[in-house]
């Protein structure tokens, strides 16, 4: 759900651009003297971002150059990091067990904010929609007993304003008692409305409204819509008159102004804004042809210009769980003889032939599983599978890194610091000085020293059987001596222990990318 | 004797019913539809109603008036309809939505101007 609540979130933000620019673009219309319906039109750009996340990517959008991934559902969410995918059951690091909310660096309050997000929007969208639907009954209940007078108009004392009712057969519901000459065009007015489905595209914006509730341009843009829907129909009426009924029409208008309750979801006659709307009718004058054509081709151009997405030119800036490449990848083996030397030792060897527990893949020399009694200690690996299992630890443990830097999942590579990064660490650090007794469990530089001890644990339960090849056991006892300098230092020092870790942790990105090669 | 009050339906449905009275309630449904354009379950909706109220009984699937044409007047909805329906909408969501009611003199003012715009 967190995942469609952020889709929402984008399109929502994608519309708003969208809608303000058109907020402008109508002004302009407005001050000279454009027919409505041409403002009323471009609101669909506003509904299609809506409802429609993908879109074209091109150069002549107008939708602003924003990193238009800003809601990013990782950067927002917990994201809970399940443990990586391990097959290798070491005791040792079951006991530094990582808390799946430990993995998080941000505060508490932040979290839990963050993460009923999606639920209060679900609950205000369940009840708009409530609300509209108890509208809907509300208004069924007032006309079930309204009377015909002639092909799909009904009359009714229980209503003071002429509205239309209905989504697959709309009826024209007028109140009783409406002198004849206002009849006409009220009755006119409301064709117009049904001709051009108005009562579907009402139903459609409102749903629409019920799911971005929480964006007031939204808001804004739906209540400009129906003024322009609304508008764009008296001057339908008025153009379908030959003569000047301007008089008549707005007194019309005026009458129901004066006297009548307004409903929020049908359309009616005398609804919102009756002053603008009288204005308008008063200033409508026919337009020529040809200033409603130009005055279309620039609209289309505006529209096509919002539908379309800006072509990223910004790289996602939050790091993903994928290898970034490294330039210099090739000359690692070339530059390196040792990591060349244990890469053969790693490569060429014979598993022995017993059954310890350990299940050893016989073609990539990799351990896929270790069995072994609850109760009992895991088996210690003989001779060569030490080698398996330390080639295992490289190409998953040991190069997962859970740094200072990027604690809410594993990453191979690891960044350099920046000032976004101290201002975080001066936090926890903070934190830690202000509360001297809570325990130093929290946050990235907990991560990192877990990491760390694990790593340590993991390179002792093999370093016994590297002993054997004293190239390998020295690099080992290199990268392992980095890791204790680690756990030597505390939070206040987070930048030096940082350097330590990242040495080590490079060290095992290097074989790695060798033993991949 | 006080007058009894009907709404607009009802008044039109016992307008039926007087001039063909007594008649079979599927006859008058079907009347209903013509004249009215009320599906079924409306008219007998109606019929229910108005018969809780004694002013019509439908027995043995025969409906007959129970009171006289004289005796009946047409409701006065808008008092009614008014105070129920602005009591339910929650007034604060009455004022941002709808435009308020122009006063007197609001309209007078438009009027002004629409007689000048129309000269």
């Amino acid at each position: 759900m967190s995942q469609m609540f952020s889709t929402i979130l984008n399109m929502s933000l994608t519309a708003s651009y969208a809608a303000l620019i058109i907020i402008v673009v109508r002004l302009v219309l407005n001050f000279i003297r454009v027919p409505k319906i041409l403002s009323y039109v471009l609101w669909l750009v506003v509904l299609v971002r809506l409802i429609c996340p993908i879109s074209i990517e091109s150069a002549i959008s107008l939708v602003p150059q924003t990193n238009n991934e800003i809601i990013n559902t990782q950067s927002l969410f917990l994201d809970i990091t399940q443990d990586k995918t391990e097959v290798l059951s070491d005791n040792n690091a079951e006991q530094l067990e990582i808390k799946e909310s430990v993995i998080d660096s941000r505060p508490f309050y932040q979290i839990a904010l963050m993460n009923s997000l999606p639920f209060i929007w679900i609950i205000g969208m369940i009840g708009l929609l409530a609300y509209g639907i108890l509208s809907f009954i509300k208004v069924k209940r007032k006309v079930f007993a309204a009377t015909l007078i002639k092909e799909n108009i009904f009359e009714t004392d229980r209503i003071f304003a002429p509205f239309v009712f209905g989504i697959i057969n709309p009826k024209i519901y007028l109140p009783i008692n409406l002198c004849q000459s206002k009849l006409d065009y009220i009755i006119k007015h409301e064709q117009v409305h049904i001709k051009r489905k108005d009562h579907l595209i009402r139903l459609v914006a409102a749903i629409i409204l019920a799911i971005h509730w929480f964006n007031p341009i939204i808001w804004i843009s739906y209540f400009m819509m129906i003024n322009d829907m609304e508008m764009s129909c008296d001057e339908r009426v008025l153009k379908e008159h030959k003569e000047d009924i301007r008089n008549i029409y707005s007194n019309t208008l005026l009458s129901f102004a004066s006297n009548q309750i307004v409903y929020l979801k049908p359309l009616s006659f005398g609804e919102n804004n009756v002053r603008a709307r009288i204005k308008n009718i008063l200033r409508y004058k026919k337009p020529t042809i040809w200033f409603i054509i130009i005055v279309s081709i620039i609209l289309s151009g505006i529209a096509i210009g919002l539908l379309m997405n800006p072509t990223k030119q910004i790289v996602q800036d939050d790091p993903t769980p994928e290898t970034i490449e490294t330039n210099n990848e090739n000359t690692i083996e070339e530059t390196d003889p040792i990591l060349a030397e244990i890469k053969t030792i790693l490569t060429d060897f014979e598993l022995p032939d017993i059954d310890n527990g350990y299940n050893i893949n016989p073609i990539t020399k990799e351990v896929e599983s270790i069995s072994y009694h609850e109760n009992s200690e895991p088996p210690k690996p003989v001779g060569t599978q030490s080698l398996a299992h330390f080639k295992t630890l490289v190409l998953c443990e040991l190069t997962e890194h859970y740094s200072v830097l990027v604690s809410t999942y594993p990453v191979k590579e690891l960044p350099d610091i920046d000032d976004e990064d101290r201002e975080t660490m001066e936090y926890y650090m903070n934190y830690y000085k202000e509360n001297p007794d809570h325990e130093r469990d929290i946050g990235p530089w907990y991560c990192m020293i877990y990491d760390t001890k694990a790593n340590i644990a993991y390179i002792e339960r093999v370093e016994e059987g590297l002993k054997d090849y004293p190239v390998l056991y020295d690099w080992v006892q290199e990268a392992k001596s980095h890791y204790l300098k680690v756990t030597t230092y505390d939070i206040e020092e987070w930048e030096e222990a940082y350097k330590e870790y990242v040495e080590a942790g490079e060290m095992f990105n290097n074989l790695e990318k060798v033993l991949n090669e | 004797m006080e007058n009894l009050k009907l709404y607009d339906a009802e008044y039109k449905l016992m307008d039926i019913i007087w001039k063909l009275e007594p008649i079979n309630s599927t006859e008058l449904v079907k009347v209903c539809l013509e004249k009215l354009d009320w599906k079924k379950s409306t008219t007998y909706t109606v019929i229910r109603k108005l018969s809780k109220r004694n002013i019509l009984k439908n027995k043995d699937a025969m409906v007959m008036a129970l009171v006289k044409r004289q005796d009946v007047q047409k409701y006065k909805s808008e008092e009614l309809i008014e105070k129920s329906f602005r009591g339910s909408l929650p007034s604060f969501i009455a004022t941002f939505l709808q435009d308020k009611k122009l006063s007197k003199k609001e309209v007078e003012e438009i009027k002004k101007i629409i007689e000048e715009a129309t000269k």
